[in-house]
């Protein structure tokens, strides 16, 4: 069965990038160009992994990650991994996504290399 | 205008130097002073004390003071009156010790007449005279200096405020920088690993397309830095502004493509064009510069709406150029310090920008010689309203 990733970027070229990629690796990908639409095809597909901006308008990636874990606690579905991809850079960025229940936080400009280690990284377990 | 009388103090115990010295005076062609005298040093304290005298003639050597101790009692109450020693041919080391300690001159008893009297009374009064301009001109200068010295002090303290800002500015510059331009370099990364990884799998549009993100975001990064420096430039003056004659309409059209197309089409843009000129005289970059970041603003600050409205009309040699959304709008306290670089309302956080448009749209406007306001609410959305004159003057750069 093909792993299901959920990418939620806002930025077109980069949303491309990434999707290009995660699909030439041989991942089925859906992509959101915003949280609030990340968050609604979350409940729709229930994806097997979420890569997620934080910089969007309408819902920012550390609301899309807390609203996930607050529905997977409340439902008791077992948590699934999230990475998050942001120009936010800072240790104090990081520690937030960490916080908001991100399993791995990428700064950008990572390479396919990073990328592709976390994803695995996290689908193996 | 007449003078007062002139006043003198005389401090004499012995009966007969007086009676001379009070004679002789008489005798010059002098004013008439009006004569104070006493015989002990502590009645001539309290004297001085109560009154200003125009000259004081003293003998050292009196009841309750000697020598040149006399002097030193005397001479800090004179003020402005020469002070005159009279003195016995005895005295002569002591005498000397009163010239050196301010005394204006000193007469021997016995060994001078009316007319040395009335010379030394006059070059003494002169002396005295010239010495308290020269003490009023050196506090002149002093306060001068010390005018100098604060003046210096305050341009120093600006220039360490600017440099400061410059610092903030650097900061700021430093902060953005790593937010603004990690995504561009993630979009040229990706790009381009893709390309070396993947360069057997894919076919040339593929490859095509890839290169065209490199340049584009390359661009995108050069116009982000052309932003940071027109923003970094504090002195307007030697910026050069070219007008050429613009065909007002077309250029309007255009940039609205322009900014729908960058945009993604997410927002209407729709015109209200009430224009009668057909050409307006200016500079091409600069007024697509105002157009396009406030537009770019209006659709960036209100996701989710449809529409933005752009409102073009001229009045008396003006164009008014309106720009309203129904966004997420800025706060009272955000709106002060809108027009600065990298300054951003505290609620857009979670949208990406600079926080150099609005500064640079300003500087823009200024070097049209047109004015800028901007009206907005919390969730009310945002209104700028730029005025630019149709024809204006040359602007020759300094």
């Amino acid at each position: 069965m093909t792993t299901r990733i959920l990418l939620i970027e806002d930025t077109e070229d980069l949303g491309e990038n990434i999707r290009d990629v995660l699909r030439m690796e041989g991942f089925n990908v859906v992509w959101a160009r915003n949280g609030k639409i990340g968050l609604d095809t979350y409940h729709e597909i229930t994806p097997d992994l979420i890569v997620t901006d934080i910089i969007m308008p309408l819902m920012n990636g550390l609301e899309v990650v807390r609203e996930v874990r607050a529905f997977e606690k409340q439902t008791g579905v077992s948590p699934i991994p999230i990475i998050i991809l942001s120009a936010k850079a800072t240790p104090e960025d990081h520690a937030e996504g960490l916080a908001a229940g991100a399993n791995i936080y990428l700064k950008k400009p990572c390479s396919i290399d990073n990328l592709m280690n976390a994803v695995r990284s996290l689908i193996a377990n | 205008m007449s003078q007062p009388q002139p006043t003198v103090l005389i401090l004499e115990d012995n009966p007969g130097d007086f009676f001379l010295v009070k004679e002789f005076l008489k005798r010059t062609s002098l004013p008439a002073y009006e004569i104070h005298h006493t015989e002990r040093v502590a009645d001539a304290i309290k004297l001085l004390q109560e009154q200003e005298f125009h000259l004081i003639l003293m003998d050292l050597f009196l009841p309750d003071s000697e020598g040149i101790q006399t002097f030193m009692k005397i001479y800090p109450l004179a003020k402005q009156a020469p002070v005159i020693v009279l003195t016995g041919l005895v005295d002569e080391e002591v005498t000397l010790g009163t010239l050196q300690q301010g005394a204006q001159d000193y007469l021997i008893k016995g060994e001078y007449d009316e007319k040395l009297l009335e010379k030394t009374i006059r070059y003494s009064v002169e002396r005295k005279h010239n010495q308290e301009l020269i003490m009023r001109s050196e506090e002149v200068s002093r306060k001068k200096l010390e005018a100098l010295v604060q003046e210096r002090t305050r341009e120093l303290e600006e220039a360490i405020k600017k440099e400061k800002l410059l610092v903030d500015l650097k900061n700021q510059f430093v902060a953005i920088a790593s937010h603004e331009f990690r995504t561009p370099l993630s979009t040229i990364r990706f790009a381009a690993e893709y390309l070396h990884d993947y360069l057997e799998k894919i076919d040339e549009a593929e490859i095509r397309s890839k290169l065209k993100k490199i340049e584009k975001q390359v661009t995108h990064m050069t116009a982000l830095l052309e932003d940071v420096i027109m923003a970094g430039r504090t002195d307007l003056k030697k910026i050069l502004v070219v007008k050429s004659k613009i065909e007002l309409r077309n250029l309007v059209d255009k940039i609205i493509e322009d900014v729908q197309n960058s945009t993604r089409n997410t927002h209407q843009i729709e015109l209200n064009y009430n224009v009668n000129s057909k050409e307006i005289d200016t500079d091409e970059k600069l007024f697509r510069n105002i157009f396009i970041n406030l537009l770019t603003n209006a659709i960036k600050y209100s996701p989710g709406k449809e529409s933005v409205l752009l409102n073009i009309k001229e009045e008396t040699g003006l164009l008014i150029i309106t720009v309203t959304d129904q966004g997420i709008g800025i706060s009272e306290e955000d709106q002060v310090k809108l027009f600065e670089a990298f300054q951003r309302g505290t609620n857009a956080a979670s949208i990406a920008g600079t926080g150099l448009g609005l500064s640079i749209v300003k500087k823009a406007v200024e070097l049209l010689k047109g004015s800028i306001r901007l009206q907005s609410g919390l969730n009310e959305g945002t209104t700028v309203e730029v005025r630019l004159p149709v024809a204006t003057t040359e602007n020759k750069p300094a």
